[in-house]
């Protein structure tokens, strides 16, 4: 073996990759002969030192959790939207009432939270009117209305009968048998329902935590599991209520 | 979702194109290490390095069937996309690498050059050495640059790298090579600039 030869190796046999047996027992007795030869094998190992020490400086860096939480988010609009979680009339335009159903179901998220602190007191109260213009006990789960038809669907609705005919055709197109449903929930503070001049009403999922956030009793098993909702959107396209629905 | 430690590339892939973000999330922990430190060795940026670990998963959940199995691995797929797009964050943001003195590019270094030399990293500190390195493989060209960062920091093989740069394993390894000789030039000319600034300059006396 030449220097020549040894040059065309060096890089290889500095990074202690594998070499032929033999290749690699004619290199290092070539460097043992050739001073200049054993000098370039020492700076290609010492420059794969500094390499290693920048590997193991960076080996902990990663991306930051933001970036994680970004394309989770990504990731279940994605498969939220192809995996028909939404529900719509079909002849309504699909793109028009994805986009507003993932608008409003964030904008629930975020309402509730808010709704949950500023309502909690207002709440229990009804809750408490209830018990004492019934008698009973204050019930453990939210106050449940049977939904089967056209009906039972007007008394689900809050407000004026105006919007009932929409929503009784959402309610209609989607299922044939009986949904339980809680009240709507108010998720402006202060908002009067009755006073809105038109709505739409959008089907929704929510992790099972959305309901701890309207205050109503949930187990920790159900936290994670999905409930259905619906979302009653204002003219003006912002979240007013939400009922849940079983 | 079963334990996603021990399902492979493969079944993650193949539950998160279902729509399961347990398998997404599994998927993205396990390589995103890889392609951040990739992108933020090729970029010297820390900014290009998140983004570019965004838009190559971002990627992957819009077009995972892109991904052929019978092509390779999962990481070298990721590693060829994240690659496509730290080129393209350069090229578009050219203040984070210095300009690529372009007579670099193809004239070889004579063996003669690269031999009875001091050791370029001799005498520094650790963090010195980490920094310097760091400066050094960001200053390099982009086709010796991904070989290096490819070969010798992210640890493929020859074949795995010439995989990701779509080229013959020869070229890779000249590559190497070729980059290998760029930064130990590199080295040595900081590491003398460096002595030159702290020896001691001779102090005039006015007394």
């Amino acid at each position: 073996m030449n220097c020549r030869d040894f040059e065309m190796i060096i890089t290889t046999l500095a990074r202690e990759k594998v070499l032929e047996g033999i290749t690699r027992e004619k290199s290092l007795a070539h460097a043992e002969a050739c001073a200049r030869c054993a000098g370039r094998l020492a700076e290609e190992r010492a420059l794969l030192a500094g390499v290693q020490a920048v590997v193991e400086d960076i080996a902990g860096e990663s991306a930051p959790m933001r970036v994680e939480a970004a394309l989770l988010l990504a990731f279940q609009e994605r498969a939220g939207s192809s995996s028909h979680v939404l529900r719509m009339p079909q002849s309504r335009d699909l793109t028009r009432w994805m986009w507003a159903a993932a608008a409003a179901a964030i904008l629930a998220l975020v309402s509730t939270v808010v709704v949950s602190r500023l309502h909690g007191r207002s709440f229990n109260e009804n809750n408490a009117a209830r018990e004492l213009s019934s008698g009973s006990p204050a019930p453990t789960t939210p106050p449940e209305r049977i939904v089967t038809g056209a009906d039972d669907n007007r008394r689900a609705t809050p407000g004026p009968r105006r919007r009932e005919a929409g929503r009784h055709a959402i309610l209609h197109h989607e299922q044939g048998g009986r949904e339980i449903a809680t009240d709507f929930l108010p998720l402006l503070d202060g908002d009067d329902l009755s006073s809105l001049d038109s709505s739409q009403l959008v089907r929704v999922e929510l992790p099972g935590s959305a309901l701890i956030a309207v205050g109503l009793p949930v187990d920790a098993e159900m936290a994670n599991t999905p409930v259905k909702a619906d979302v009653l959107l204002g003219h003006d396209g912002l979240a007013r209520a939400i009922r849940f629905v079983r | 979702m079963a334990n996603s430690i021990t399902q492979t590339d493969a079944d993650l892939l193949r539950l998160t194109m279902a729509g399961d973000d347990q398998a997404f999330t599994a998927l993205y922990r396990r390589h995103q290490g890889q392609v951040y430190r990739f992108a933020l060795l090729m970029s010297g940026s820390v900014g290009i390095a998140e983004d570019v670990t965004q838009e190559v998963f971002l990627m992957l959940i819009r077009e995972a069937p892109r991904y052929d199995p019978a092509r390779g691995q999962l990481s070298s797929f990721l590693y060829g996309v994240a690659r496509n797009y730290v080129l393209r964050c350069i090229e578009r943001d050219r203040s984070y690498v210095p300009l690529i003195d372009e007579s670099e590019e193809d004239g070889a270094v004579p063996v003669a050059q690269l031999i009875d030399r001091d050791d370029p990293l001799g005498n520094l500190t650790r963090n010195e050495v980490i920094r310097l390195v760091r400066q050094a493989v960001v200053a390099l060209p982009a086709r010796y640059r991904e070989a290096v960062v490819l070969c010798d920091f992210q640890e493929l093989s020859y074949a795995e790298a010439a995989k990701v740069l779509g080229c013959p394993v020869g070229t890779v390894s000249s590559r190497l090579h070729r980059g290998h000789a760029l930064l130990l030039e590199k080295l040595r000319a900081v590491k003398k600039s460096d002595s030159t600034l702290h020896e001691p300059s001779p102090l005039r006396c006015f007394a």
